[in-house]
């Protein structure tokens, strides 16, 4: 973090006009997403698909294949990455990933295990489940974290993450072996995957996902201050403990209802706060919506080449992104943890 | 000859995000595994001299005494080596459902069980009944844990005199054998359990009923081929797709052990154009891909229980392809091979295949996979 900060003072019209450029390539991105894929499929074809539907194979493909995956991989991929970055800002620990410091595992444990007590076989409910399985993950990593002298630090944090998504994926793994069926069930949701998705269920997680993004851009600024330190915050008068409170809820918004909607995706939001605070600084007023649109052009071309590399196979989005994000993870120990 | 372990073997707590890959490698890797200790079968469809049956449950056994064919010492040429069996084995444990299968058949009431596949059992209690087989068949063998990795202890504890074993691993090979006399069996290709049910029956005396067995079924499956005839010159082209979650789709081909049953009935398996199917008999393919399949009827295997859920979006391609789709809700308890379970399957995708509904409602000692037609929208 420290080596960019001299980024900090880039202009906001030059970071206004990034910001429409990024939303472009999104958009291009988006389109290349609904235009390739394992069966051929004409422009002229995908463009009659979207405007006068005519439920032929070509046609069914880019409605609910094409289009609903692609506009997961928007949602989830944006999630994941705000996400990534308030907890990085927040905690101040540039390792701080949904998924590296458990609360994926929390919402993936606590989706299997609804299917698993309470026979809960529907994708709308295990939103719920999601989201208050990341919650109570989230406390949990967290009052790890800040156990014992010193109070909360990255090791530490990083340390009681991987202790605790190592906890839960044992009982996660434990209730799949015990029941065959609750694995049949999620086994396809656990891949980490944008596949499969239709709009409808995109739509049940779209509310929680918009309240998280809209509260993550509303708190950019006091994320910014915590992120100099909490001494910082507190002499610039922050309340730090509701700043803390609106980040907790507002990260388990976006990541339970990112793995609601995918199942644990991880890394996204590990690389790409990294990625953008490289371009645009350390202040979160802008690295959360770069991060929401750099994270989502990520998901997205990571789903593309998922589907084209294998072709006619895919692979799960969830596999491309631990592709990237494994070796930058390793940089970032090496590099960026210094303790 | 693949086999689909949904379940994987895994102990350890690793990240989630990596474990349906895990899974599916781990299937591959046993799919290959089990490929590469494959021998050549005999040619079983040889040894058939017509009779008829339309029964899908083997010969009702007697009890082993009964039998007439006893000569101990009996030395038995079998996928893991060469075995001496010096007296009438008394206390038989299965490790493999394909194996309890072929020793059910036979009459045997194993004092152990080891399953991949059964979802109740727990290490050391009895198993009291599977989803297919009849309780009284089975009796109430000892549930030794998984096939793949057994308990040890436990098949000790029950103290037998043979060891029936689904090859899968030498180094449990040897630990079997090191307890017991131990014939072990590969899944394997088309023939698979005849060729064992010959040596299982020699091994206990009863090499009668095992031929017995393997001519039923054999006059069975030609019964069928020629009622499917008209249909088989009229819509040859048959493509088995397996959907075992809403977004996973594969194509089998032939040497996959449950759609070899299909080119059995008359039929020509057929694959989306493009897709390179690997020797374990089985590709995954993304359901964009089947918008490339040129057949005259489509299967879908889905999982028992899934009958409620939506459509899945691979099914809805299909459903735009303008040919019969023919969903079959299968047992994931159930084995693919076996002489309980091919003849069953064999009925049922028949019975698909026809435009009927398997008969599975009549039969409520044996449940089968149910069946669903699908050639208009659900």
């Amino acid at each position: 973090m420290t080596a960019t900060s001299f980024h900090l003072t880039r202009s906001s019209p030059a970071l206004s006009l990034g910001l429409v450029v990024a939303l472009g390539v999104l958009l291009a991105v988006v389109i290349v997403s609904v235009l390739y894929g394992a069966a051929d499929i004409g422009a002229a074809t995908v463009w009659a698909a979207l405007f006068s539907y005519d439920g032929s194979t070509e046609h069914l493909i880019i409605r609910t294949l094409r289009v609903p995956r692609a506009l997961v991989a928007v949602l989830v991929g944006g999630s994941l990455a705000v996400a990534g970055a308030v907890m990085q800002g927040v905690t101040r620990n540039p390792m701080a990933d949904p998924g590296l410091l458990g609360i994926e595992a929390g919402a993936a444990l606590a989706v299997v295990a609804a299917v698993h007590f309470q026979g809960i076989s529907s994708l709308a409910v295990y939103t719920w489940f999601a989201l208050a399985g990341a919650a109570l993950a989230a406390v949990v990593v967290y009052a790890l974290g800040s156990a014992g002298r010193g109070g909360i630090t990255p090791l530490k944090l990083t340390v009681s993450g991987a202790a605790l998504t190592a906890l839960l994926s044992s009982l996660t793994t434990g209730i799949l072996l015990l029941d065959r069926r609750t694995l049949d069930e999620v086994c396809f949701w656990l891949a980490g995957s944008v596949a499969g998705r239709d709009l409808g269920l995109m739509l049940q997680a779209l509310p929680l996902i918009c309240v998280g993004l809209l509260g993550a851009l509303l708190l950019g600024r006091k994320v910014t201050t915590l992120s100099l330190g909490e001494d910082v915050a507190r002499g610039l008068g922050q309340r730090t403990a509701w700043v803390r409170a609106a980040a907790a809820l507002v990260v388990v918004l976006l990541a339970g209802g990112a793995v609601a909607l995918a199942g644990p995706v991880g890394f996204v939001g590990l690389v790409i706060p990294h990625a953008v605070r490289f371009f645009v600084g350390v202040n979160y007023r802008w690295i959360l919506p770069y991060s929401a649109l750099a994270g989502a052009i990520f998901l997205v071309l990571a789903d593309v080449a998922g589907r084209l590399i294998l072709r006619p196979q895919e692979l799960p989005v969830g596999v491309m992104t631990a592709l990237v994000g494994g070796p930058f993870f390793v940089y970032l120990v090496r590099w960026k943890v210094r303790r | 000859m693949g086999r689909i372990y949904v379940r994987p073997s895994q102990r350890s707590a690793r990240p989630q995000r990596i474990r349906t890959v895990q899974l599916l490698i781990g299937f591959w890797v046993l799919a290959a595994l089990l490929a590469a200790c494959g021998q050549p079968a005999p040619d079983v469809s040889e040894v058939s001299p017509a009779a008829s049956s339309a029964d899908s449950t083997p010969v009702e056994a007697g009890t082993p005494s009964a039998s007439p064919q006893k000569t101990y010492p009996v030395k038995l040429k079998h996928d893991g080596g060469e075995t001496t069996i010096m007296k009438e084995p008394g206390r038989i444990v299965v490790l493999g459902d394909e194996m309890a299968e072929r020793a059910l058949a036979l009459g045997i009431k194993p004092v152990g069980y080891g399953s991949s596949r059964l979802q109740s059992a727990s290490v050391g209690s009895p198993v009291v009944r599977t989803s297919y087989l009849d309780p009284k068949l089975l009796g109430q063998p000892k549930f030794v844990g998984s096939s793949l990795e057994p308990s040890i202890e436990t098949i000790l504890s029950l103290k037998p005199d043979l060891i029936l074993y689904l090859y899968y691993d030498p180094k449990l090979y040897e630990s079997a054998s090191r307890i017991a006399p131990t014939l072990a069996f590969d899944v394997g290709q088309k023939g698979a359990w005849q060729r064992a049910l010959k040596v299982v029956g020699q091994a206990v005396g009863r090499q009668e009923m095992a031929d017995e067995i393997i001519r039923d079924f054999d006059a069975r499956r030609k019964a069928l081929r020629d009622q499917l005839a008209p249909v088989a010159k009229s819509s040859p082209q048959v493509a088995v797709l397996y959907l075992p979650s809403p977004d996973t789709t594969m194509v089998f081909d032939g040497r996959f052990t449950l759609a070899d049953i299909f080119p059995d009935l008359g039929f020509r398996l057929t694959q989306p154009s493009g897709v390179q199917i690997g020797r374990s008999g089985f590709s995954e393919v993304s359901a964009e891909a089947l918008s490339e399949l040129d057949a005259d009827n489509i299967v879908t295997i889905r999982i028992k229980g899934t009958e409620g859920q939506r459509q899945y979006q691979a099914e809805e391609v299909l459903l735009t392809l303008g040919v019969p789709v023919r969903t079959y809700f299968i047992d994931p308890e159930r084995p693919y091979t076996g002489p309980y379970s091919e003849p069953s399957f064999m009925d049922d995708f028949a019975s698909l295949l026809l435009g009927r509904k398997a008969s599975w409602e009549q039969r409520s000692e044996v449940p089968r996979g149910r069946v669903r037609e699908a050639g208009s929208p659900l």
